[in-house]
């Protein structure tokens, strides 16, 4: 019991490092951004790096011994670099029938692009389009891949989003004389494009209600080209 | 509240401890995930000689496949004599379209006895299993799947 007190704890203490890192690194490179009114600024002839910055905007990185003036290298504000996890519910028709599942992924947010590494799971409730359980008795699909997603419009709490996934899926198809076996059948590599409108509820929980596409690219098969629709529940 | 928490700790032991024989039911129903293709060989397949034969079930021969130790049982009825081999199966997949495979099949009967064929699988996601061709020195016969 202690050991996973331990192990809880080490872990809470190692993302929040990372949180710390990024975020750290992120004001590091803003170079004395001013917090000035511009008007407060004194002109006489010696400009400090925070006065440069409080007249440009905080556009301007300024070097008094190299009287070096540089536009731009500045961001006008620290990156919100950030960490994520997302859940999903999803269904989709495939072979005729709908199947349904979840996904859970998790990644980096970087202002508005987020990064995240997914793992999905559908199940279907007709295997292979018929629930005779003659041939097959059972069917799931599963995939773990890359998702990179944009927000691509925000008005409000209102947002659009838009995304691409890709990853390895598998097909687990069960026969009817294998004993509870699954075996794994079709698998390769799928490309799922995804659109979405969502709701900011508060601070970072963003609901969203979205349709993707996909499509097992390599090696083709076509039983798993479908659409499907997914709320994003957290 | 120790009281309660002495009664509930104990009755949840008891209870685990009675389940302990109902374990084993459960664990069957877990399943296990295997990475090779399924083995599609199973039941019996026959071969008739026209279709009157085939829905009075007289069937000229019979393979009947068990998948769990992967043996079969061969059984031949012509003019009045019947043959009866048994033996084990191998088999490999040339192409795997989930309803249609194809491949070949090897059956050992022992005393040397070794039949290679080439098959041809047939099967509907809605009725199952249809039909196994096997091919052999370019003649081929069809059985069909048989209840």
């Amino acid at each position: 019991m202690n050991k996973l007190k331990y192990i809880l704890l080490f872990g809470i203490l190692l993302m929040s490092c990372l949180q710390l890192f990024a975020a750290g690194n992120a004001s590091a490179s803003s170079n004395a951004a001013s917090t000035m009114n511009p008007a407060d600024v004194k002109l006489d002839g010696v400009l400090t790096a925070e006065e440069a910055n409080a007249l440009t905007n905080n556009r301007m990185s300024y070097d008094p011994e190299n009287y070096d003036y540089t536009f731009g290298l500045i961001p006008p504000r620290d990156l919100d670099i950030h960490f994520t996890t997302h859940i999903y519910v999803e269904t989709a028709m495939i072979h005729g029938f709908p199947a349904l599942g979840g996904t859970f992924d998790i990644g980096i947010g970087v202002d508005t692009v987020t990064i995240s590494l997914y793992a999905r799971f559908l199940h279907f409730f007709r295997p292979m389009g018929s629930d005779t359980g003659n041939l097959y008795v059972a069917e799931e699909m599963s995939e773990v891949g890359l998702s990179f997603k944009v927000r691509a419009y925000e008005l409000g709490r209102f947002n659009v989003n838009l995304g691409i996934n890709t990853g390895w899926y598998q097909q687990w198809l069960m026969h009817y004389a294998s004993n509870n076996t699954y075996n794994m059948v079709n698998n390769g590599v799928m490309l799922r494009p995804e659109a979405s409108i969502g709701w900011n509820w508060l601070g970072r929980w963003n609901m969203e209600l979205g349709f993707f596409y996909q499509t097992p690219l390599y090696p083709a098969y076509e039983g798993y080209q479908a659409w499907g629709v997914f709320v994003k529940i957290a | 509240m120790k009281k309660l928490a002495i009664v509930f700790f104990s009755l949840l032991v008891l209870v685990l401890l009675a389940s302990c024989d109902q374990v084993n039911n459960l664990v069957g129903l877990i399943p296990s995930f295997e990475d090779k293709l399924p083995n599609i060989f199973e039941g019996t397949y026959a071969s008739f000689e026209s279709d009157y034969d085939m829905q009075e079930g007289i069937y000229t021969e019979r393979f009947v496949f068990v998948p769990t130790d992967n043996s079969v049982t061969y059984r031949s009825v012509a003019d009045g004599n019947s043959i009866s081999k048994e033996g084990k199966y191998s088999y490999s997949y040339s192409s795997f379209q989930i309803t249609d495979c194809n491949g070949y099949l090897t059956i050992d009967y022992g005393d040397g006895d070794i039949e290679v064929f080439s098959f041809l699988y047939h099967a509907t996601a809605l009725e199952g299993p249809v039909s196994l061709t096997l091919s052999q020195n370019n003649t081929s016969t069809i059985y069909y799947y048989w209840d």
